[in-house]
């Protein structure tokens, strides 16, 4: 998986509103929801409510 | 500082895209359970148990970075806690006739150790967090029972065979960690 890096190397963080279609396409997945969503309602939607508090910056 | 962070406290760069980087693949890693319908409950527990790792990783670098910031040096000077004496000012009265032992006066205090912070173990760290009330109480249990997990790495220390990492494993670690990136 190649990370996302900016013309200036430094790495860009996903972030709570990065759509679920965006990371589908990065990654080739199918994470079975609307390709809308938000990763963050995403996340909290599956269980993990702690990551996605952790993405609010 | 770039903008796109999840840490945007860390005023050290290079720490702050260390922990976007760990949390990035924690978010990876995620992605590879929640997406993958082939993988047997071993495999499943052994993403845990890596998830588990590089969450305490965060944890353990937020908790070296909050000792920092309190004590404003990278270097922690505390009392040793064998108690060992040092006579740093001391003057002889009296040299015994017949043997080295002299008979002295001055003063006596415990030794103090000088430690790198950077060198403290996660069980140090977090310690420290708690004493110096950097970390509630309950937030200290939490994560201790994280580095008891994370300490589970260490397989050449293991009494018995490798339990499974459960669900409510990965949720401790994550919970932990929140709860500590949300005190800054």
């Amino acid at each position: 998986m190649n990370r996302v890096r900016k013309a200036d190397g430094s790495f860009r963080a996903k972030r709570k509103d990065t759509k679920i279609k965006t990371i589908e396409k990065k990654y080739g997945v199918d994470l079975g929801v609307r390709s809308d969503m938000h990763l963050g309602t995403y996340l909290k939607k599956n269980g993990y409510s702690s990551l996605s508090k952790m993405l609010e910056s | 500082m770039h903008q796109d962070t999840n840490f945007p406290f860390i005023q050290d760069s290079i720490l702050q895209q260390n922990l976007d980087m760990v949390f990035d693949h924690i978010l990876e890693l995620i992605l590879v359970i929640e997406t993958s319908n082939n993988l047997s409950s071993t495999s499943i527990s052994s993403f845990r148990k890596t998830l588990i790792i590089y969450t305490a990783s965060i944890v353990e670098a937020l908790l070296l970075y909050k000792l920092k910031l309190f004590i404003k040096s990278d270097i922690l000077i505390e009392k040793d806690k064998k108690n060992k004496w040092v006579y740093p000012d001391v003057k002889v009265l009296h040299k015994l006739p017949g043997s080295t032992d002299e008979i002295i006066a001055g003063t006596r205090k415990i030794k103090e150790i000088e430690t790198r912070v950077d060198k403290i173990n996660f069980e140090g760290l977090v310690t420290h967090c708690k004493i110096n009330d950097l970390i509630t109480e309950d937030l200290y249990r939490e994560i201790k029972k994280l580095k008891n997990l994370r300490n589970r790495l260490h397989i050449g220390g293991l009494k018995e065979i490798e339990k499974g990492y459960s669900e409510k494993d990965l949720k401790l670690a994550f919970s932990a960690a929140q709860r500590l990136k949300s005190t800054f």
